[in-house]
């Protein structure tokens, strides 16, 4: 039964998919449940099997590598899976709230949702250059149409845009794994880095191209410029699943490469430094943007800009606890972020305006949703006691630990930019009305439970992280290949 | 390399670069088509009829109907009636030497790659009796490598179902207005052709396991009977897809991951199918994804989600 | 037979040159239409048969012939539609 884990990983989402696809109009609440117990079931087990047993693998067809494919999960893809999984199970149900099926609209969320689901179990699952290529494509397509259920002319052109960027990354990335089977002559991750060692000028070529490739779809500043738009005008559920898991299944492809086939090209010293060069502008720069952006959502988008860019400042430090930091950062981000976006979306919901300025007093009527909001906001700020805190401070012993004294400052300041653009906004929305005024009048739409306890509960799991670093770094493991 | 090739190859670039600043968007997409069908000739030269056969069914055929249903969407612009490229002067620099050090860094490695003996690719041809199927590229397709091919399929049905969303917004007030709806000629083209690509398409199809062709290339074809007897207004759109237009559409994924699913208790591995069955079962496999993708393909040129039969 | 078909297929090529200077050198879409799938037509006939004397080959000589009247019929409607086209635009304007 083990081996058979990773394949129902992403076999169940799929089916689940397919399956929500036929069943056809009207609305069908319990469907879409099933559709999520069918996804959430596999995962699960997985993530236990592999915190018990260690890495499971699976070859597909049966045939061996060099020439079938295989899947492994190891203790980074376990945790992947996890984080999908639980910010999956919360968004779902904010979702079931939202989506009721009853719309052709809200029908498709709930056929394009389980495939996204599924395709970013694959891409954690996989061991395979072009296959991971291929999940890669499948996440991005399926997270597009996911935009477009906005239904607005802005969200058409924002996910043109995001269509657009993301195949030229794909094309990148694609010409540098044609480069490795040129040179190789195999695309499973292991057989290929092992043949790839001692570099040469194609191998450099080659990463170049696929890293860049990654650094657009995971939207790190200088190509960051379609997130903000697709993030900030997708639904609430949406926008919580691409900041969460969508834009984060890019850098794990990355942290994939770097501790596998392309350690040895993303290691030198210049490269290193540059792509942190590159996360200290994406910290800096998202946050600044952050500040001083008119809408909540946006603030959250560019919020996600520069959170991902910490997760760069991994590779000159290469060390356990920079190894263990990123993850973890990665891991508070994504359900600290869920939360930020389901409550952002919540407080739009309710007073159909997300305007900063307008915000003022909305603090005491919309409580649960502004709490929730704050809440998230400890972990996004690092704040103790919370995920972000921990995946900060791993991260900030390792850049003392290398005599990068500067890094730490800069993992200081994005903590206290962080802090500004979250107090801004809550202290609009509780900043006293002005005494002529009646005070704020009264939500436009009133959320049921089913829209207001997950956001509530993903903001607590983020300060609930701080305290369970120890067993799941114990499932994360060692770095995969003796990296660093 | 001969100067037929190094014909064809100027071509394909110079085709290329005139399809990217042609001012007209009519001229663009014609060229485009054109572009497409020198590719398919480039890999026939290349001695990959299969890709020869998909780029020219998909990439030359689908595509183009694809676009010139947009270019047709749009209101048929001609010449300064689009916007032109609001790129400033700067950036375009940029991005054409940006694209002039990329090539040549591409051709430069290229230039460097060893041919390797011991790869994937000679393992494949070697492993090549064992399985069922006697074509190599079909073997990788649908047996080596057939849970790639099994994602890429679920990718049609995220396309279908992300025009749907997109159109809803923008073109629903769009008319339907076509030129060719009334015409004495149409009947006879579509009595003459549709036949005949529903038997080349199946044909394609069914050669697949033995000689170049296969599930994309056959349902290409049959798509391209779809996309006749709609323009010919035999075939309209519907607001909403009935049950059986939604299976078919998802057969292919439903019969490969059901196959992969139900036999890999007792093969232990995904995918691996029994001696016996796995000529039988990659068949099924093949004409069922050939349907689905052929009804995607015609779907996503008809942009509704509903099909319906017109009685003429 | 091969110097024969050779023959035939030179003068199919000949017949594809004319076309290609009427489509170049006409002045409207009329006769620029009528220069392309005439001599067109022709060359593709002449091409085939050239290929089936070469080949020798009654199977192959038979799917050349199929090829050729499937290519004509497309080319005869897409003459039609285009003509008509033109002409709806030309009457629309005047």
């Amino acid at each position: 039964m083990t081996e058979m884990l990773p394949v129902l990983a992403v076999f169940l989402p799929l089916l689940a998919g397919v399956i929500l696809f036929l069943s056809g109009p009207g609305p069908g609440g319990l469907w879409a449940l099933g559709g999520i117990v069918l996804s959430a079931a596999p995962s699960l087990l997985l993530v236990r099997q592999v915190a018990v047993m260690g890495t499971i693998e699976h070859l597909m067809g049966g045939w061996s590598v060099p020439l079938g494919i295989r899947l492994m999960a190891d203790g980074l893809s376990a945790l992947m899976i996890l984080l999908t999984a639980v910010v999956g199970v919360l968004v779902s149900i904010h979702a079931l709230g939202l989506f009721d099926r009853r719309d052709a609209a809200s029908r498709q969320f709930w056929v394009l949702w389980p495939l996204l689901w599924g395709a970013l179990n694959a891409l954690f699952l996989s061991a395979d250059l072009f296959n991971a290529y291929v999940t890669l494509e499948l996440v991005t397509l399926a997270a597009i149409p996911l935009v477009l259920l906005a239904g607005s002319a802005r969200a058409v052109s924002a996910a043109l845009r995001y269509l657009i960027l993301a195949l030229f990354g794909s094309m990148l990335y694609l010409a540098g794994v044609a480069l490795i089977y040129g040179l190789t002559g195999v695309l499973d991750m292991q057989l290929a880095g092992e043949r790839l060692a001692g570099g040469g000028w194609v191998v450099n070529l080659a990463a170049a191209l696929m890293v860049t490739g990654l650094l657009v779809k995971a939207a790190i500043v200088p190509f960051h410029l379609w997130l903000p738009d697709a993030h900030g005008s997708a639904p609430a559920p949406v926008s919580a699943l691409l900041s969460a898991l969508v834009v984060k299944a890019a850098v794990y492809l990355l942290l994939r490469l770097w501790s596998g086939p392309l350690l040895e090209p993303l290691s030198q010293p210049s490269v290193a430094w540059l792509l942190a060069g590159l996360g200290v502008a994406a910290i800096l720069y998202g946050s600044v943007q952050a500040l001083r952006q008119p809408r909540l959502k946006l603030v959250v988008a560019y919020s996600t800009v520069a959170q991902l860019g910490y997760m760069l400042l991994l590779f000159p430090m290469a060390g356990l606890l920079a190894w263990q930091g990123v993850i973890y950062h990665g891991v508070a981000h994504g359900v600290a972020k869920a939360a930020l976006f389901l409550a952002a979306g919540n407080i739009l919901y309710q007073i159909g305006h997300d305007r900063i300025v307008d915000l003022r007093g909305s603090g005491t009527v919309l409580a649960v949703s502004f709490g929730t909001f704050a809440i998230a906001g400890i972990s996004i700020m690092g704040l103790p006691p919370s995920g972000g805190f921990l995946g900060k401070w791993l991260l900030l012993q390792a850049t003392l630990g290398a005599g990068a004294w500067w890094l730490a400052l800069v993992i200081l300041a994005g903590g206290l930019l962080a802090a500004g653009y979250v107090f801004r906004v809550l202290r609009a929305a509780f900043q006293l009305p002005d005494s002529d005024a009646e005070g704020m009048e009264p939500p436009v739409r009133h959320i049921g439970p089913l829209m207001r306890w997950p956001a509530l509960v993903l903001a607590l799991l983020g300060i609930a992280l701080g305290f369970a670093g120890e067993p799941l770094l114990a499932l994360l493991g060692d770095m995969p290949g003796g990296a660093g | 390399m001969n100067l037929f090739d190094a014909l064809t190859a100027l071509l394909l670039v110079l085709l290329a670069w005139r399809c990217l600043i042609v001012p007209d968007l009519f001229r663009s997409i014609v060229l485009f088509v054109v572009f497409g069908l020198l590719l398919a000739l480039t890999w026939a030269r290349l001695d990959a009829p299969d890709l020869a056969l998909a780029e020219a069914a998909i990439g030359a055929g689908v595509l183009g109907v694809l676009l010139l249903g947009t270019w047709r969407a749009l209101g048929s612009p001609r010449r300064g009636e689009t916007p032109s490229s609001s790129l400033p002067a700067g950036l375009r620099v940029l991005s054409a030497a940006g694209s002039a050090v990329l090539a040549g860094a591409l051709a430069y490695g290229l230039h460097l790659l060893p041919g390797t003996g011991d790869g994937a690719g000679t393992l494949a041809l070697e492993t090549l009796p064992l399985p069922a199927t006697g074509q190599p590229v079909t073997a990788v397709l649908l047996d080596f490598r057939s849970y790639d091919t099994l994602l890429e399929t679920a990718v049609l049905l995220m396309a279908v179902v992300g025009t749907w969303l997109a159109r809803s917004p923008l073109l629903d007030a769009l008319s339907s207005e076509d030129a060719t709806a009334h015409t004495p000629v149409m009947p006879v083209l579509m009595r003459l052709f549709a036949p005949v690509l529903l038997v080349t398409g199946a044909y394609l199809v069914w050669a697949g396991a033995y000689t170049p062709g296969g599930a994309f290339q056959g349902g290409a074809v049959l798509a391209a009977a779809g996309v006749l007897l709609a323009l010919g207004r035999r075939l309209g759109t519907a607001p909403d897809a009935g049950w059986l237009l939604r299976l078919l559409l998802v057969l292919g994924v439903l019969v490969f991951i059901g196959a992969g699913l139900l036999l890999m208790p007792a093969q232990n591995a995904f995918m691996a199918y029994p001696e016996r069955w796995a000529g039988l079962i990659m068949h099924l496999v093949e004409y069922t994804l050939a349907v689905s993708i052929a009804l995607s393909l015609l779907l996503l040129f008809t942009g509704r989600p509903g099909l319906r039969g017109i009685s003429g | 037979m091969t110097l024969l078909g050779s023959l035939v297929i030179v003068a199919g090529l000949f017949f594809y040159l004319a076309g290609t200077v009427g489509m170049l050198r006409f002045p409207d879409v009329y006769s620029r239409l009528h220069a392309v799938t005439k001599a067109d037509n022709i060359g593709l006939g002449l091409l085939c048969l050239g290929c089936a004397l070469i080949l020798r080959s009654w199977t192959l000589a038979a799917l050349l012939a199929v090829i050729w009247l499937l290519a004509v019929t497309a080319a005869t409607v897409g003459c039609h539609l285009i003509a008509r086209n033109r002409l709806r635009q030309d009457q629309g304007v005047e």
